[in-house]
């Protein structure tokens, strides 16, 4: 008896306290959100959409039916004047409990954007379910719930493709609300977002999306305006968040060559001249020719040389087009503030008020000089080869 | 009990390391800098600790009631140990607060604070219970070599996040008047380590424990000046000062692969260790304390009220954040300087005088005053002592902020 209330009671009693057991919820009791949607209907109401994950065996679908593939999933929404109040449209169509901790994608219609995104950020950053490590694009002229509905063909989910599709484009791809936030907090900077377009396939229901480029937004988190595929480009390799992409180079009355750039990289220098800062930006990088349109004859110096000055001025040209213009809208989204910031912090200090009109005025000066690397398999285009020219 | 220096070590170490949720005060005050804030508050930390050792290295065998009582009498000896007791007795309360908090944060939805504390403190109280501070000790013996491989895998891990201009520029923002207000922030969390002045008369050996401890300490300072710098590079200043728990979520971010990812649990599991330790630390220092003020032989007998008060202290408070809030106008500012520095120093000088007296007398032998009992009515007063401290301190917390 003795040794059962000395050693058996407290055993039995810190079981019981130790197992922690209040507030577990079964996975069959769990609704995992995928993907998550916000628009801005026409009336001024919140659109909620949530992609919920419908599990089942995944043995009959293996032929990869499509059809069969999209049932995976399925998207639930809820309408309200206010965010959360559309948000809380949605558990009451759940039979189970929504779980965001696997959320990797926010979807956001344009609409909503241009109408601002600062009351949904405080949930998708306060809630501790979720996780930083999220992707947030933009859906260009579209509703993030059409995007959600769509069947692609790659992925198991459009959420998973979206995700994926900005990968590819842009890098680091879970790091977007990351960078996002992180815009936000840093006067002067301002925030970015990618955006994706949804395109009609002719002669069937099915959608397309397309990477379309990046959207700018204001301090209050409005949406700007949106810089095209060629700026966002530059911007990334500015940024240093791509290191490497294609790009078609003119040459002067001779037609166009393709290349393969890689190993980019970027460095910005500033100097202050009577208080005004100037930018230098120096570009850097390899490049593969894969396609020659010319006739050019590569393997020869002079060729060489020529192909090597179109291809610097076509990346210098690209640069200061997208410098202009971000110039042009106020919005510093490169973060040329840092810059004059860690180099001059007390003139900054000076400078930070009216750093958004100052920015439009800043000389930024651009020198490209890249590196020919590999001019392909063969010296001359085959085809043009008897070409007079 | 008796301690051996590596447990001393591991048990410095242990209670320094600390909560991290200090951090983003310092952040929002000195930004890119925090790091060299911490560094500040470290070496503040040092000099307390430093100041513990002074005070307790003469008298082995001796806890801080009974060599206060030797050196400065045994009235004014009494009273000189009672703020301490009350101000343990409040950080004990609010260390378990913030502890649960975390917990819930990141464990526990619909578990009612309650619960959680109870169940916590079951535990560290029946762990004080069964052997006092060897318990203690050798827990953190265990826990510490794992608690600093868990900072090195966060380190490791997160290596691929770092952006480095995050950290620029060095020391331009920052005035030194805000420098100091971060640093104070910070200065909270290393005024435990007055509490050795407890358990250092318990140590079997003294010759060469002053280095191993202050390896400890500066151990438990350097890991949490890398986590600074760590959460700085990751998140960047301006992001890193909104979060409440800056740790926690760096290590959410780990992300190695596809596979390596969500290892917050582990962390979870040894951040309560340590604060399993801390807790326990203090319930031990705080009954052993009281016991000895009392003069009550069986100090164990004291564990349980005072893990009500503290049970009770817990759930008082509204939130952590408040807490912090007051903490820093009231408490921070004027207390902890008193309590861990100037009164420290005072004593120091005490003990210095008292024997230069003594040697004078008889050759370095400290003779030891027989204890006095007071019984156990006046345990009744002692806990009325403590319980008003802290509804002063409620009184503050409600009414003032």
């Amino acid at each position: 008896m003795r040794w059962m209330l000395h050693k058996l009671l407290p055993l039995l009693v810190l079981s019981c306290l130790l197992t922690g057991c209040w507030d577990r919820v079964e996975l069959n009791d769990r609704a995992v959100i995928l993907g998550w949607g916000m628009d801005k209907e026409q009336d001024g109401q919140y659109l909620a959409s949530a992609m919920i994950f419908i599990p089942q065996s995944n043995n009959n679908n293996s032929d990869g039916d499509l059809a069969s593939l999209s049932k995976h999933f399925e998207v639930f929404t809820g309408k309200g004047r206010s965010i959360m109040e559309a948000a809380n449209q949605i558990q009451p169509k759940l039979s189970r409990t929504i779980f965001a901790g696997n959320r990797r994608m926010i979807v956001i219609g344009e609409s909503m954007a241009r109408d601002g995104l600062s009351n949904i950020l405080d949930e998708y950053s306060r809630n501790k379910d979720v996780r930083l490590r999220t992707d947030m694009i933009i859906v260009e002229k579209g509703t993030a719930l059409s995007l959600l509905k769509m069947v692609y063909p790659l992925e198991d989910s459009p959420a998973t493709g979206a995700l994926k599709i900005h990968e590819n484009t842009g890098g680091l791809a879970d790091k977007a609300m990351v960078y996002f936030l992180q815009a936000i907090n840093d006067p002067g900077k301002s925030p970015t977002l990618p955006q994706l377009s949804l395109s009609s396939k002719e002669q069937s229901q099915k959608q397309e999306m397309q990477m379309t480029g990046i959207a700018v937004f204001d301090n209050n988190l409005k949406m700007k305006y949106k810089l095209n595929v060629d700026e966002t480009h530059s911007f990334f390799w500015l940024t240093k968040k791509i290191n490497k992409f294609s790009i078609t180079v003119p040459i002067k009355e001779k037609g166009v060559i393709n290349v393969d750039m890689h190993r980019l990289s970027s460095k910005i220098a500033v100097k202050l001249v009577d208080g005004k800062p100037q930018f230098e930006v120096k570009l850097k990088g390899d490049v593969m020719i894969v396609e020659n349109e010319t006739a050019l004859h590569l393997d020869q110096m002079e060729d060489f040389r020529k192909v090597k000055e179109a291809l610097n001025l076509k990346c210098k040209t690209d640069m200061e087009a997208f410098l202009h213009h971000i110039q042009q809208e106020k919005t510093d989204v490169v973060g040329f503030n840092g810059y004059i910031h860690r180099k001059y912090p007390r003139t900054w200090r000076k400078m930070e008020p009216t750093w958004g009109p100052d920015f439009a005025h800043a000389s930024i000066k651009v020198q490209a000089n890249m590196t020919l690397r590999q001019i392909g398999l063969t010296g001359t285009s085959i085809e043009n080869e008897e070409d007079p020219d | 009990m008796k301690l051996t220096r590596t447990q001393m070590m591991w048990l410095v170490f242990c209670i320094n390391v600390g909560l991290p949720i200090y951090l983003s005060g310092t952040m929002n005050v000195t930004k890119q800098d925090a790091w060299f804030s911490v560094i500040l508050a470290g070496a503040a930390g040092f000099i307390v600790l430093a100041l513990a050792v002074r005070n307790a290295k003469y008298f082995p065998g001796q806890t801080f009631i009974e060599f206060t009582q030797e050196v400065l009498g045994k009235w004014v000896g009494r009273f000189w140990v009672l703020p301490y007791l009350a101000f343990w007795m409040i950080s004990l309360g609010n260390i378990l607060r913030s502890v649960v908090d975390f917990i819930i944060m990141a464990l526990f939805k619909e578990t009612p604070l309650t619960a959680v504390v109870i169940v916590l403190f079951v535990v560290v109280a029946f762990a004080v219970a069964t052997n006092g501070i060897n318990t203690i000790a050798r827990c953190a013996e265990l826990m510490g070599p794992l608690i600093v491989l868990m900072f090195l895998c966060i380190y490791i891990l997160n290596l691929s996040n770092l952006d480095f201009t995050f950290l620029l520029p060095v020391a331009a923002d920052t005035s030194p008047l805000n420098m100091a207000r971060g640093t104070f922030t910070m200065m909270e969390m290393y005024g435990d380590s007055y509490l050795l002045v407890m358990v250092f008369g318990f140590l079997n050996k003294q010759k060469g424990v002053t280095p191993k401890i202050y390896v400890g300490f500066t151990l438990a300072v350097g890991l949490m000046v890398l986590t600074t710098t760590f959460i700085l590079l990751t998140f960047g200043p301006g992001l890193a000062a909104k979060m409440q728990y800056p740790l926690y979520e760096l290590v959410r971010y780990i992300e190695v692969g596809e596979f390596l990812q969500r290892i917050e649990v582990v962390m979870i599991a040894l951040w309560v260790c340590s604060a399993f330790i801390k807790l326990g630390f203090y319930l031990f220092c705080l009954s052993y304390g009281t016991a000895q003020w009392l003069g009550i032989k069986k100090w164990k007998l004291l564990i349980i009220p005072i893990s009500l008060l503290a049970i009770w202290a817990a759930g008082l408070t509204t939130s952590l954040l408040t807490t912090r809030a007051l903490l820093l106008r009231y408490i921070d500012p004027v207390i902890l300087p008193l309590l861990y520095f100037i009164l420290p120093v005072i004593l120091w000088i005490m003990i210095l005088l008292h024997r230069r007296k003594n040697q004078k007398v008889q050759t370095g032998v400290v003779p030891t005053i027989p204890k006095a009992s007071m019984g156990w009515k006046w345990s009744g007063v002692t806990l009325l002592i403590l319980m008003l401290s802290m509804y002063y301190y409620m009184y503050i917390r409600y009414f003032k902020v």
